[in-house]
């Protein structure tokens, strides 16, 4: 397979035409993810928005205004449509611009998307992708920043992704449309720009397996989403500290690969999860607590989390960044932890 | 209005501009972070409406906010400084550029989900009826917000419960790159808030003195009734949804149209036929309001940022 560097929206970008290339059922909806196509005319369609930051950009000029639909500001109307469409056959890609707009349609997605299938006796299949945003560090504030994987991870009946970097973006989202299953599929803000190699021609990861980012045997760092290249800028500095950390990121977080993290606890003894989000009932506690579950008797030390703090996220540069778990506190964990130091929580 | 009051408003829409101008110009510059959503184009609907209402009566406003703060008497200084994430601004720089509010004023909110301030006017506004206060709130959004839950459960409480509150959509033909053509089933928004039974009108929203005349009747109107009413107001984005927006999306004809529309001129043409103002005081205005402006960004810019704890407090009233 011919690969080169893509960035992490391109690679999206990609795995989307490609689908609709392979799959006529597909469509995308969301606002603006063609961008002023509503008009007869289409005025700067060759140049339309694709969407705030771009990555559907070019999709209406190649699939039309059928495939590629601007939603009206209603999210709660699309998404549900969506549902009701993926019973009726159809594959939907709904966008929803930010994950902090997810709450406009929460319901539908608690309580409708999840649970289709279970209340009328496993019988039907929902497969529909809700594409979505998440992120700090934008200077975005409080409602344009949020994670929320946590939230949606809590649902049975929903398939929860957030990928890293651009490989593991196409390969999940390909996936992710050719479940049978409705999957919540957050793209980070800040990785967008991010390049790796990625191959040309479709491939498709599965959804539930996590991936070992770094092998180490000194500690285990498990990052979510963004903290993953974080966590991976931190093992470079403590391997020149003789610390071989070993980084994982989980890339799906419902279902979540566990035995991946445990089998890499069990060698390492040390367990740190990184995760931007806030600490309580969060991603970071539940594997926390999963750990403890299944591989306690292999833990060297307590299990630490690196978060975000019990505050919505600020806007001024020094709160938001202070929010943000950095490389060097990583570092400090690591140390700390592998030298049995007592560490203050931040949150 | 007579000349002075016309010329005191032609002040404050020239503030106003200047303002989005200097952070339109500021956003393209290498310090700038965050989004920016000006008004430029607008600036007739916020100082037509707002001065009308009391010091004590509830707003709502978007991420579109500037236009709303400068024309409720906020301190230009004080919405530079939370733009720039300082202490001093007056979210204590928690909110930033989306989120300026003073709520100390009673201005309640700049919600960055669109229609997410629609039903907290209308029950700030049930809360006057309650307490008999006489209080009334005004909830600005835009055309894109017709389209929420929020609005339509927003409206028909206000109109079930009586709540005095005065929805103002200020239709400015674009809901991010998607234009009202498109987007709108009806011709007019205010279809919807006929179909919930609310005293309605569609302005122009360009003409200042329009605005000024209708939006003090309905005021009035909603104060002595203590009921719900709606304007929609008819104006144009002029410079897009967010400072850096192409807007390869606008037909150019549009553009030019509106271009001859814009709120300052209309205002000014008038007063310089009717009014014999002479047009050289206007460029004054508009080069000491440049000033102030400039005074403003240079003060917020030495202004310190907040400390950790300022967000820790933020969270909760009572301190955990
Ligand atoms: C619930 C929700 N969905 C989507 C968005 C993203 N968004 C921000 S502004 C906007 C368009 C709003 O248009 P309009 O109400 O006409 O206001 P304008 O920006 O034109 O003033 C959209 C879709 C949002 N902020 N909130
Ligand atoms: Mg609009």
């Amino acid at each position: 397979m011919t690969s080169r560097l893509l960035t992490y929206k391109d690679a999206i970008n990609e795995a989307l035409r490609q689908e609709m290339q392979a799959d006529s059922r597909v469509f995308l909806i969301g606002e603006d993810v063609a961008g002023g196509a509503g008009r007869d005319e289409f005025p700067g369609a060759t140049d339309a928005w694709g969407g705030p930051f771009g990555v559907t950009k070019g999709l209406v000029t190649e699939f039309g205004r059928e495939r590629v639909i601007d939603s009206l500001l209603a999210e709660t109307g699309f998404v549900g449509a969506c549902i009701g469409a993926a019973f009726a056959g159809l594959r939907p890609v709904a966008e929803i611009m930010y994950a902090d707009f997810l709450g406009t349609s929460f319901d539908q997605i608690l309580n409708h998307a999840a649970k289709l299938r279970f209340t009328y006796g496993g019988i039907s299949s929902i497969p529909l992708v809700i594409r979505t945003v998440t992120g700090a560090g934008f200077r975005a504030a409080s409602e344009h920043s949020q994670m929320l994987i946590s939230i949606y991870s809590h649902v049975p009946g929903l398939k929860v992704i957030a990928p890293s970097n651009a490989f593991d973006a196409k390969g999940l989202l390909i996936s992710a449309i050719r479940d049978p299953d409705p999957v919540i599929f957050m793209e980070h803000k800040r990785l967008y720009m991010r390049e790796s190699m990625v191959p040309e021609a479709p491939y498709a990861i599965p959804i539930g397996k996590g991936d070992i980012k770094r092998i180490g045997n000194s500690i285990t760092i498990v990052g979510v989403q963004k903290m993953v290249n974080t966590a991976l800028d931190a093992a470079n500095i403590l391997e020149k500290e003789g610390i071989h950390a070993e980084v994982i990121d989980p890339r799906s977080y419902s279902p979540l690969d566990i035995e991946l993290i445990c089998e890499s606890v069990e060698k390492t003894g040390f367990l740190l999860i990184v995760d931007e989000s806030h600490p309580r009932c969060s991603i970071a506690s539940d594997i926390s607590s999963q750990v403890v579950d299944r591989a306690f008797a292999s833990l060297k030390g307590p299990i630490k989390m690196l978060t975000g703090l019990h505050t919505p996220v600020p806007y001024s540069p020094p709160l938001e960044d202070f929010f943000i778990p950095s490389v060097n506190e990583v570092v400090r964990y690591c140390t700390s932890m592998i030298k049995g130091e007592n560490i203050v929580n931040r949150y | 209005m007579d000349k002075e009051d016309l010329l005191g408003k032609w002040k404050l829409m020239s503030l106003i501009r200047e303002f989005d101008l200097h952070v339109k110009d500021f956003s393209q510059s290498d310090e700038a972070f965050g989004y920016f959503h000006t008004s430029i184009g607008q600036e007739a609907v916020s100082v037509g409406v707002i001065p009308n209402i009391n010091e004590n009566d509830y707003l709502t406003s978007t991420y579109r906010n500037h236009s709303h703060g400068i024309a409720r008497g906020l301190d230009i200084k004080r919405m530079y400084a939370e733009m720039l994430g300082r202490e001093t601004g007056y979210c204590k720089g928690i909110g930033g550029s989306m989120h300026i509010a003073d709520q100390s004023r009673n201005f309640i909110g700049s919600m960055g989900i669109v229609a997410g301030g629609i039903p907290i006017a209308v029950g700030a506004a049930f809360a006057s009826r309650y307490k008999k206060s006489n209080q009334i709130a005004i909830c600005f959004f835009g055309d894109g917000a017709v389209h929420q839950g929020a609005f339509h459960e927003g409206l028909e409480f206000a109109s079930k419960f009586e709540s005095p509150v005065l929805f103002i959509c200020e239709n400015n033909l674009y809901a991010e790159s998607t234009a009202v053509e498109y987007h709108l089933i009806h011709e007019s928004v205010i279809n919807y808030a006929q179909g919930y039974g609310l005293k309605s009108a569609k302005i122009d929203g360009n003409d200042l003195e329009r605005v000024h005349e209708v939006s003090q009747e309905f005021i009035e109107w909603v104060r002595r009734n203590q009921k719900p009413a709606f304007i929609e107001f008819m104006t144009y984005k002029m410079s897009g949804q967010y400072e850096g927006d192409k807007q390869t999306y606008k037909p150019t004809d549009e553009i030019a149209y509106w271009a001859g529309r814009d709120p300052l001129v209309l205002l000014a043409n008038k007063m310089m036929i009717e009014y014999k103002v002479d047009p050289n005081l206007f460029l004054k205005i508009e080069s000491e309001n440049k000033e102030l402006v400039q005074a403003a960004f240079n003060a917020a810019n030495n202004d310190p940022y907040p400390s950790i704890d300022v967000m820790r407090d933020a969270v909760y009233a009572e301190t955990l």
